[in-house]
């Protein structure tokens, strides 16, 4: 699955600990989603996608 | 750095602490002492910091998000398996006579499996870090 995490957060100039303290989540679980390496539940991609005031299918791309 | 990991490492820190000052203070008693009653007490003394420390752990795991729970999950699973298998081999060759073990043995099954882990979990983090 893609996503657009680590775009999203460079928009808003935050590193990847300050995305973590945001969902409560490590910056070792951003980075693993970032680079595509873990996919988040459901909860959490919706917690993402809400942060960045997105629909949840404008961050996550199940089809790539 | 994650405020899980920050009270996990001060939780762990102050157990361990207090296990190694009841081991040198309170164990080496149990040489000395013939009272069968007070001798288990001096062997449940370093129970109680072990306790802590267990307390922590537990609590580490169950707060931990979604993907540190499965690192966690993958480590141990892999630590126990190792840690398992090791003790059926002693088991059996003890069983056959081949070697000889007291009881004292057990004692090295946490810190192997502790020690395990630890390691474990820092190879599988590394391997998803990367990228």
């Amino acid at each position: 699955m893609n996503n657009r995490v680590r775009e999203l957060r460079g928009k808003l100039g935050w590193s990847q600990a300050q995305l973590g303290d945001e969902l409560g989540v490590s910056r070792q679980t951003v980075n693993a989603i970032e680079t595509g390496k873990y996919d988040p539940s459901l909860p959490l991609a919706f917690a993402i996608a809400r942060l960045f005031g997105l629909a949840i299918e404008q961050v996550f791309n199940p089809d790539a | 750095m994650y405020a899980i990991e920050r009270r996990y490492r001060r939780e762990l820190l102050v157990s361990m602490g207090a296990y190694v000052i009841v081991m040198l203070t309170v164990w080496p008693l149990v040489r000395t002492t013939d009272s069968t009653g007070l001798r288990t007490l001096i062997c449940a003394a370093p129970l109680l910091p072990f306790g802590l420390a267990l307390r922590a752990m537990l609590r580490h795991v169950r707060d931990s998000d979604e993907f540190q729970r499965r690192l966690h999950l993958e480590a141990l699973a892999i630590s126990a398996l190792i840690v398992s298998f090791v003790s059926m081999s002693a088991g059996f060759l003890v069983a056959a006579k081949v070697i000889a073990l007291d009881g004292t043995v057990l004692l090295w099954v946490f810190p192997a499996l502790a020690g395990l882990f630890g390691g474990l979990r820092c190879l599988i983090a590394r391997r998803y870090d990367r990228g």
